[in-house]
């Protein structure tokens, strides 16, 4: 498999919107897309323009942007859409590159949610291809539900997308559901059947949405479907930064993104959204390079690499040690050292790392440096009294 | 063997893993306690860590770690003080490979240590500035000395995934050698994947007969499906924190384990997963770490409906969108209007309220209350609906 053929689809601007009480104005929308290009993400979803006129207005803004990668390839936009005629309509409007053709594929999905039957389902996949065809869209059909949708159908209706046309079939753990060894073995299967380059749209609901999604490209998925920090439906999808830097990492898979700017991307998206990025999330949280912990801070300071998978800047972070509870004498000797200038010798270290641990204890939380100095004051003041 | 061990791509699951499933039983050891505590800026007050180790208890955890005893100080005391409460768990008390953090762990009275030293030649030479022969060493005297006081031992293999996996080997066998009863493998630095995890924890359960616990970390975001790789390969114990709190990016969070044994294994644990909700809200609030909305099993936004697709689906039958009904794990099921907002969701929304609109009312109501969300940006209150419908009725 050729590994750098992986393209990523964010999704941010779409399902990310989908999370509950998210909305991004058309400016905001444009905004995102620009940084998701300015990074190298090639493709992104810019929205679902059938929800009426003040959507469509914001795929044109992302639209009219003509972002282009940093390698100078033109940014793919797709607008989303139901398999019916009227919603490809309303994409055609919008001027995107493509158009993303959905339907749930689950029986539970189409007998409960549509009272409908498969049949159903495919008819509406061919009206709606036909139509992305006349409107001049490329198109991508994708199966909603497709991990709870029996295999034998799932094949039935990617063929038919094979026949009509589409470029691209769409594989979505739409409950989050899967684990990777399902994930691996499904796509393995479908890819055995069909010949269309496959798409992972995988939900994050028992925290596997990485994990599967990287075992869909292991299984031969051609395509990864992400957001920034996740954001999406419920628990979200696959944090397409940590696909990016899994891929990076543990495979030794680049795919030439702009990582030292996640954190400033995941900012934007964060302060958009109204939904602050919790200190401790993978990879971008800021919290992921803090140490505070003796063994942690002692191990850091000796190398880095005995706690750390990658270098901070690699994402745009910078690493912290904490003084608090769980510090040991050598980070206090070493924030001492670096940060006032000053040396301690280890007798004071640990008398002060005595104060540290019973006042961060008081405050159920760590110090601030300026704490940290009068403690020190302190200390001196009782020596000199003594 | 490169920095991270890299995983190859080509390289194909094998088929033992792709079709098994885990058969348990599966223990859950919660170090909520001791690694959720470790967290940079985490403090829990003594009380908080009685009440967590109550909660824990009760939801029915195999084993609580509940400290680092060797800190000495109040943390000593809370650990007495769980000990003292008689709780069906049992109690295990952390210790480095070192003879006086064991004595620490005995004044308290715990029944379990765990015995952690680093396995990784990364770790000895940069961080112990000592070898691998010292290692097995002090792992030998530590494991002879927690025998000789009875206590149940679990010896941590710190930073395994980065270690040479013979030594590991050779590791785990003196372990078991001295006695201990349990190897606990540590991804310290989060650096698997579930292939990497699988093979590597069987070829380790293969060589050594010795019960394996899994202990993750989520820096890839990968800490509960390797959790589960891990217990594919054989593993029996699962180090878990609740909502994943812990070194940077966290552990294995016990609910999403929990639930994803349930539903993606089949394997039913007898955890008490309604008391879910509270756990983590309690924790979140004593670890001043509040819970995102949208945190997989507990998040407060799970089981709310804005999407007309999702929503039309959930109301005809809820297995539409839902594995589990949201009281398994202490949440509750509502509806919410915004941007994506059908006649659906307003419809429900006005009869939860005591309206009755009829079908024309909600068709003209819901473009407007759809672009009202979008000019404010957010989700409607649930008295914005009311007023808007009222409105409407006024002008008529």
């Amino acid at each position: 498999m050729n590994t750098s053929s992986i393209r990523l689809l964010d999704t941010t601007l779409r399902d990310g919107e989908q999370a509950v009480g998210v909305i991004f104005s058309p400016r905001e929308k444009r905004q995102i897309a620009a940084l998701l290009a300015d990074i190298g993400i090639p493709a992104l979803e810019a929205g679902f323009p059938a929800l009426g006129p003040e959507e469509k207005a914001c795929l044109l803004a992302v639209v009219e942007g003509n972002f282009q990668t940093p390698a100078g390839d033109d940014l793919e936009v797709y607008a989303f859409a139901r398999a019916r005629k009227e919603d490809i309509q309303d994409a055609a409007d919008c001027q995107v590159d493509g158009v993303v053709i959905s339907i749930s594929t689950s029986d539970s999905h189409v007998e409960r949610k549509f009272r409908s039957q498969r049949k159903w389902v495919l008819d509406q996949v061919r009206e709606a291809a036909a139509e992305a065809k006349k409107q001049g869209l490329k198109f991508t059909v994708s199966a909603e539900d497709a991990s709870r949708t029996d295999l034998p159908f799932l094949i039935e209706f990617y063929t038919l997308a094979e026949q009509v046309g589409a470029e691209w079939v769409r594989y979505c753990d739409s409950l989050g559901v899967e684990d990777p060894y399902t994930t691996y073995r499904r796509i393995k299967y479908v890819l055995q059947e069909i010949n269309l380059p496959v798409e992972m749209h995988m939900h994050n609901d028992f925290g596997m949405a990485t994990a599967n999604a990287l075992a869909g490209v292991r299984a031969g998925a051609s395509g990864v479907i992400g957001s920034i920090g996740g954001i999406g439906e419920r628990t979200g999808n696959s944090p397409i930064e940590e696909v990016v830097m899994a891929l990076k990492h543990l495979y030794a898979v680049d795919l030439g993104i702009n990582t030292p700017r996640f954190r400033e991307v995941a900012e934007y998206v964060a302060q958009a959204s109204h939904r602050a990025i919790p200190i401790w999330k993978a990879i971008i949280g800021t919290n992921v390079f803090a140490h505070e912990s003796g063994i942690h801070a002692d191990g850091i300071l000796k190398n880095p690499e005995s706690y750390e998978a990658f270098r901070p800047e690699e994402v745009g972070l910078e690493r912290q040690i904490v003084i608090g509870k769980h510090s040991g004498s050598r980070a206090v000797i070493h924030k001492f050292s670096a940060e006032f200038g000053i040396d301690l010798d280890d007798e004071t270290a640990q008398q002060l790392l005595t104060k540290v641990r019973s006042t961060a204890v008081e405050l159920k939380r760590p110090l601030f440096t300026k704490e940290l100095m009068l403690l020190f004051e302190e200390l001196n003041h009782q020596t000199k009294a003594g | 063997m490169n920095k991270l061990n890299t995983h190859s791509f080509l390289e194909a699951f094998p088929e033992e893993v792709l079709t098994s499933k885990i058969k348990g039983p599966v223990y859950i050891d919660d170090t909520t306690l001791r690694d959720g505590e470790q967290t940079a800026g985490v403090v829990f007050a003594n009380e908080e860590k009685i009440h967590i180790a109550t909660m824990l208890d009760r939801i029915g955890v195999h084993q609580i770690e509940a400290g680092v005893p060797a800190m000495g100080g109040d943390e000593k005391e809370a650990i007495r003080e769980i000990v003292s409460l008689g709780l069906s768990a049992s109690i295990l008390g952390w210790n480095r490979a070192v003879i006086s953090d064991l004595e620490h762990s005995l004044d308290c009275g715990v029944d379990a240590v765990a015995i952690s030293i680093s396995s990784s030649d990364i770790h000895i030479e940069h961080k112990l500035g000592r070898d691998r022969k010292w290692v097995i060493d002090s792992v030998r005297k530590a494991v002879n000395f927690a025998k000789d006081h009875e206590l149940y031992v679990s010896v941590n293999a710190e930073d395994s995934s980065r270690s040479d996996p013979d030594f590991l080997i050779e590791f785990a066998a003196n372990a078991k050698a001295a006695g201990a009863d349990r190897l606990r493998y540590c991804d310290t630095v989060g650096i698997l994947d579930p292939l990497g995890t699988y093979k590597r924890v069987k070829a380790l359960h293969d060589a050594v007969d010795l019960d394996i616990e899994m202990h993750t970390h989520n820096d890839f975001g990968m800490a509960t499906a390797n959790a589960i790789a891990g217990l594919e390969a054989g593993a029996v114990y699962v180090n878990t924190t609740v909502n994943g709190l812990g070194e940077r990016a966290g552990n294995a969070s016990m609910e999403e384990l929990v639930m994803a044994l349930r539903y993606n294994q089949g394997l039913e644990m007898d955890i008490q997963t309604s008391l879910f909700r509270e756990l983590a809200e309690y924790v979140a609030l004593a670890s001043g770490r509040s819970l995102p909305t949208w945190k997989p099993v507990v998040g407060g936004n799970l089981f709310v409906y804005e999407s007309e697709g999702r929503a039309s689906g959930v109301v005809r039958d809820p297995a539409t969108y839902e594995m589990f009904l949201p009281g398994e794990v202490g949440l509750l099921r509502r509806f919410s209007v915004g941007k994506y907002s059908g006649p659906t969701v307003v419809r429900r929304k006005l009869r939860e309220q005591g309206y009755h609109a009829s079908e024309k009312e909600i068709e003209t109501l819901v473009p407007v209350l759809r672009s009202r969300s979008i000019s404010l940006k957010r989700s409607l209150f649930d008295n914005e609906v009311i007023d808007a419908y009222l409105m409407l009725r006024e002008r008529k």
